[in-house]
């Protein structure tokens, strides 16, 4: 909302300059946003540089045709000496009179001339020069009755100061200079002068029923509808002062009539509309739901089609307005009109915003509307507006006033309890100054000693109607700066839970280890299950899908992890980074049977491209399968979770290059190497390592509680190292789950610690090297027992994998 | 027949070669010829016996002082020369240690974790605890239940995102909905935080995105005021930006009354100050609090909510939202 300072103070003068009245509105009311000069600039006396000056003589210029060398009267001892080159200037005239040192726009000051040889010693202004019009033939003539001298900026808007008020959605009254200025007057305690709502005498022949009808078929869209008829109205442009206003309050000035529907709007926040009453087909207003598909074509020349949620203003035949947004352009009012209707009305706020989003068309009506405006505004509105229209259009009002209202809401007093206010406050403000404090805001406050009961005016009562709503109007007005901090005493829980800390503590483990923590969008394009090569019947295809995507790139909820960490990949390869490493700590979002979703957390890292030499000797890190299983591995088992490997199938994984970590039947994670079909997918270059860990599934095995000693220490462990060889079809988990088996209890670590293929043993065999622990914690085992152990070891791998020990 | 002379001869000379070994292997030749079984001295040590008895004191007494005195000599050379080899073999492992490093791995935490695993620590130490909740969630959570009716604009389908071929399925637009459940759960007194992601339905640009985080907090007690509210804030501000001074404006939301927003004085790296927007806050409506099932006059509480998005760009100086989500390396790898 844009705030022209020099209407305000029309209403309420503050002793504040300009700064500290910004910040006391932002403290206590609207946040002022942004300071905007207008016009003339007002630093350094400039404004005191431009005088009224009266025309005594204006004579052809010697050597110029199109120059006229005037001598004006500023109430100098001397009359000055200015060469003018507009066509209308003439003796007799009151101008606007720039003096040297005067500061116009961004150009340098005024200085004495000499034009064509004839000296000038100022410059007589046109409105444009001023800024009070875009364009403007000629030099502006001012009223004859203005004293010769008298500074312009007194009776010409020359220069004014803006604010831009950031308003809150609670608050439509101030979207009027004068809801403004009573909130000033509240804060600031500045006096407030009336506003003037006086009607104009009725001279207009008849009365309003000889000319229009009204008849309100929806009244829940519109709990008031008023119509007043003006006639003899003369259309044409509108008064500086006037386009002044609006043009500083952020609006375009069209004609006397519209800019007074606008100026009245912008005083008191209620939207007014007028229309061509002889352009109207037959007398009949109808206020009622437009039919689908109803067209209209709007003042900004765009044709429309309207729908029954859309509440229309009608004549007889079609719709004449699209209710408290824009006007149709067939009664529109133009140059030739003569006869207007001025309707003020209130309808419903959220059904405005509702045809406004359906039709995407805001309009400063709609922006009041949709807020919800009280349905005693339009009186007030109407009055002033018609009284413009006869003092400025000479239009005359036809007696009466179409007026269809529910009945007016019955105002109930609201008690506010002193006791109750201090305690939500936390401080103590008299009785007296709440009271006061209320009574600026335009409440009527009955005291009582323990509570107040108060009446809220009829401007704010849909957002102050509760005692707490009463509390936080005496809070900010007697101002927030002056309520004291204190931190509750407080016994709280403080930490984080065993979940929480697991995950923080898996987050800077895998930091650690290089990787970089990205944070990618959630909503991902549909297309990504084809990218990662789900299968048709995929379960994994079934999506959360967003009913208003801002994009096709945006459209879906992630099912998976991949994507975001594959398009970070291939962000950092298309910047001349070929090698990373990159984690996401995240959930996915699977369609859930009540129609919401289920969302499972996860961390997931990528490892991407063939790392390069880029130290003197330290080896390369590997990035595959392997180097994947080792990260989820290590991962686990911060979780004290040691899971078993499987291999594993999932589409968007290497067929073969893939496994999964089991640990309790749960699959904690999952570790593999891209498939090269999903890498082209998504524009990375290979070779990837993957791993994704399941949060959930990993909470749900890791064990409880804290780890309890074992005595590894009392007796001593054996270390025995076999290699058997096996054809390479068994796996290395199978070799030491047998082992394990086989073992016993003796056998407490079993592990292969060393692998080899090739011509030594023949094709399709691998030889396996297992390292056992052989140990009891409760003595030391004999040589015979520890034989024991690793024959049955031994027989069981012949037995089950054909193992043959390698000599 | 050896005498003090002879003796005093053979000392003389093992001192002499001792002194003049410039090798372990060489000392150890002077070691044997000089003290070794078939050395001069031992002959004479052996020998002692054939000597009247009136001349072995004296023989014996000089044979055996000089023995001591050679081995001194051997041993103190012998460590000498170890010293002084060693010495030559640990120059022999000159390298130039000004080389790199071996590399260690170093990642880096996301702005947005370190700011919140920051903001989180400060509200664990006041006695918060940290909740978490549903991103995809109803309407009842995000707005019915926080005071938000139907047809408020912020339910539009142009500012929140809806689930398709669902009623009333949204994507949360704040993590007050946690707020919601926390209460419906669990009874009061509470002071609980709750960080997450949330969305709107804005455009993506250098200020907006349609995802973005939020941290919100909540307390329900007896006897909590806005000057509780305050001073947990202000506590804050000073824990995380290091700023004292604040200022409190007027703001609005459905679900507190009064609402207010806190502006701290925030100072850039070009030194500029101004007043940035921080959280905004206020006391949990009446109404809210009567939703859940609190009884409103013998509970309140206070509830506030801040960007940590807007707090890590502010705060490291980031120019662009965009930056934090495109996961470019050269990015990350600064805050590491």
């Amino acid at each position: 909302m844009k705030l022209p300072l020099s209407w305000l103070r029309e209403y309420v003068r503050p002793a504040l300059d300009d700064a500290a009245l910004a910040d006391h509105i932002t403290d206590a009311g609207p946040a002022v946003e942004a300071i905007h000069h207008l016009r003339v600039p007002q630093a350094d006396g400039n404004l005191d540089r431009f005088r009224v000056g009266r025309v005594v003589s204006a004579e052809q210029h010697p050597n110029a045709d199109r120059l006229r060398v005037c001598q004006v009267d500023l109430a100098e001892p001397k009359l000055r000496q200015i060469v003018c080159g507009a066509p209308n200037v003439a003796a007799g005239q009151n101008v606007a009179v720039a003096l040297p040192g005067a500061v116009l726009g961004e150009h340098p000051p005024l200085g004495d001339v000499t034009l064509r040889g004839v000296e000038s010693r100022g410059m007589i202004c046109s409105e444009s020069e001023l800024e009070l019009a875009g364009a403007s033939e000629g030099i502006m003539v001012l009223p004859d009755d203005i004293a010769a001298g008298t500074p312009v900026a007194e009776v010409l808007p020359i220069a004014d100061t803006v604010f831009e008020l950031e308003l809150t959605s609670n608050r439509p009254d101030l979207m009027g200079i004068y809801g403004i200025a009573r909130e000033v007057h509240a804060i600031t305690s500045a006096p407030l002068a009336a506003l003037d709502a006086s009607e104009p005498e009725a001279t207009g022949a008849g009365s309003v029923e000889d000319y229009v009808s009204l008849r309100v078929e929806a009244p829940d869209l519109c709990p008031r509808y008023m119509a007043r008829v003006v006639t003899d109205v003369q259309v044409g442009p509108s008064p500086v002062w006037l386009r002044a206003r609006l043009e500083a309050a952020g609006m375009r000035a069209i004609s006397n009539v519209v800019d007074i529907t606008n100026y009245v709007m912008l005083l008191t926040g209620q939207p007014l509309h007028a229309f061509d009453l002889d352009k109207m087909a037959g007398p009949g207003i109808v206020v009622r739901r437009a039919h689908d598909g109803e067209p209209i074509t709007t003042l900004d020349g765009q044709a429309r089609a309207m729908d029954a949620d859309v509440l229309a203003i009608c004549d007889a035949e079609r719709p004449a307005v699209i209710a408290g947004i824009m006007g149709a352009e067939d009664v529109e009012v133009s140059g030739s009109t003569t006869r207007l209707v001025l309707e003020a009305a209130t309808f419903d706020g959220p059904a405005v915003l509702h045809a406004a989003l359906r039709l995407g068309l805001r309009s400063e009506s709609s922006a009041r509307f949709e807020k919800g405006l009280p349905v005693e505004l339009p009186p007030v509105a109407m009055a002033i507006a018609t009284r413009l229209l006869v003092e400025l259009c000479g239009g005359r009002l036809v007696p009466g006033t179409l007026d269809e209202a529910a009945p007016a809401p019955v105002v109930a007093p609201v008690p506010l309890r002193h006791a109750r206010c201090n305690a939500v406050l936390g401080l103590d403000i008299a009785p007296d100054e709440s009271a006061a404090i209320l009574r600026r805001l335009g409440c009527e406050v009955d005291q009582a000693p323990d509570a107040h009961e108060v009446i809220v005016p009829y401007t704010r009562r849909r957002d102050v109607n509760r005692e707490i709503d009463l509390i936080e109007e005496v809070a900010r007005i007697h101002g927030y700066g002056r309520i004291p901090a204190h931190l509750p005493r407080m016994v709280g829980n403080g930490t984080r839970t065993p979940a929480q800390r697991r995950v923080e503590r898996l987050r800077g483990y895998i930091a650690d280890q290089g990787f970089s923590e990205i944070v990618s969008y959630r909503f991902v394009p549909a297309g990504d299950v084809d990218r990662l090569r789900l299968a048709e019947d995929d379960p994994r295809r079934r999506l959360v899908r967003l009913a208003n995507p801002i994009s096709e790139e945006m459209a879906v909820m992630r099912r998976s992890m991949l994507p975001g960490l594959l398009r970070a990949a291939a962000h950092n390869q298309r910047h001349q980074r070929t090698h990373g490493a990159v984690f996401e700590f995240g959930r996915t979002y699977a369609p859930a049977p009540d129609g919401r979703a289920e969302e499972r957390e996860f961390l997931a890292a990528l490892v991407f491209g063939a790392p390069s030499p880029d130290h003197w000797r330290a080896p390369l890190a590997n990035v595959d399968v392997h180097a994947a299983v080792g990260l989820a591995q290590a991962l686990c088992s911060l979780a004290r979770v040691r899971p078993g490997i499987d291999r594993n199938q999932a589409p968007y994984f290497h067929p073969v290059r893939q496994a999964r970590l089991v640990a309790h039947d749960r699959i904690v994670a999952w570790a593999g190497e891209v498939h090269p079909l999903v890498l082209r997918n998504f524009d990375v270059a290979g070779p990837t390592a993957v791993v994704v860990l399941d949060l959930d599934a990993l909470g749900a095995v890791a064990p409880i509680g804290v780890p309890q000693f074992e005595d590894l220490l009392t007796y001593p462990a054996s270390t025995r190292d076999l290699a058997f060889v096996v054809g390479d079809d068994i796996s290395a988990a199978t070799l030491i789950a047998t082992a394990r088996q086989a073992g016993g209890a003796l056998v407490r670590e079993a592990r292969v610690f060393d692998r080899y293929a090739g011509e030594q043993i023949g094709p399709h065999r691998v030889s396996l090297a297992i390292r056992m622990v052989i140990a009891d914690p409760a003595r030391t085992l004999t040589d015979q027992e520890i034989a024991d152990a690793v024959t049955a070891v031994r027989t069981a791998l012949a037995d089950e994998h054909g193992a043959e020990v390698r000599a | 027949m050896a005498t003090a002379d002879d003796i005093a001869q053979i000392r003389a000379r093992a001192l002499a070669d001792t002194a003049g070994a410039t090798t372990l292997a060489g000392l150890d030749d002077v070691r044997v010829q000089h003290t070794g079984r078939r050395s001069t001295l031992a002959g004479i040590l052996a020998s002692i016996g054939t000597l009247p008895p009136e001349e072995r004191g004296g023989v014996g007494k000089a044979a055996n002082v000089a023995r001591r005195d050679i081995e001194a000599a051997l041993t103190e050379r012998k460590s000498d020369l170890e010293a002084s080899e060693l010495a030559a073999q640990l120059t022999g492992d000159r390298t130039d240690v000004t080389l790199p490093g071996d590399p260690y791995p170093q990642g880096a935490l996301h702005l947005l974790s370190q700011v919140r695993l920051e903001i989180e620590d400060i509200f664990l130490a006041l006695g918060y605890e940290i909740a978490d909740g549903p991103e995809v969630e109803t309407e009842h959570y995000n707005f019915t239940a926080l005071n938000t009716p139907e047809g408020h604009p912020a339910r539009s389908s142009s500012d929140t995102f809806y689930v398709d071929g669902t009623s009333g399925t949204i994507l949360r637009t704040q993590t007050s909905s946690v707020q919601v459940r926390v209460m419906e759960a669990r009874t009061p007194p509470l002071y609980v935080i709750s960080p997450g992601a949330v969305y709107r339905r804005d455009d993506v640009d250098a200020t907006h995105s349609p995802m973005f985080h939020q941290l919100e907090g909540l307390a329900v007690d007896e006897g909590l005021s806005l000057a509780h509210l305050i001073g947990t804030l202000k506590h804050v501000a000073g824990q995380l930006l290091g700023s004292t001074e604040y200022r409190i404006i007027p703001d609005f939301f459905p679900f507190t009354e009064p609402s207010i927003q806190l502006l701290v004085r925030w100072t850039d790296r070009s030194g500029r100050g101004s007043w940035m927007e921080l959280l905004g806050a206020g006391m949990v409506d009446p109404n809210v609090l009567r939703f859940a099932g609190y009884d409103s006059e013998r509970w309140t509480g206070f509830a506030f909510g801040m960007g940590l998005d807007r707090i890590a760009m502010v705060r490291h100086g980031v120019p662009d939202l965009r930056m934090l989500f495109e996961g470019d390396l050269r990015f990350l790898d600064q805050f590491s």
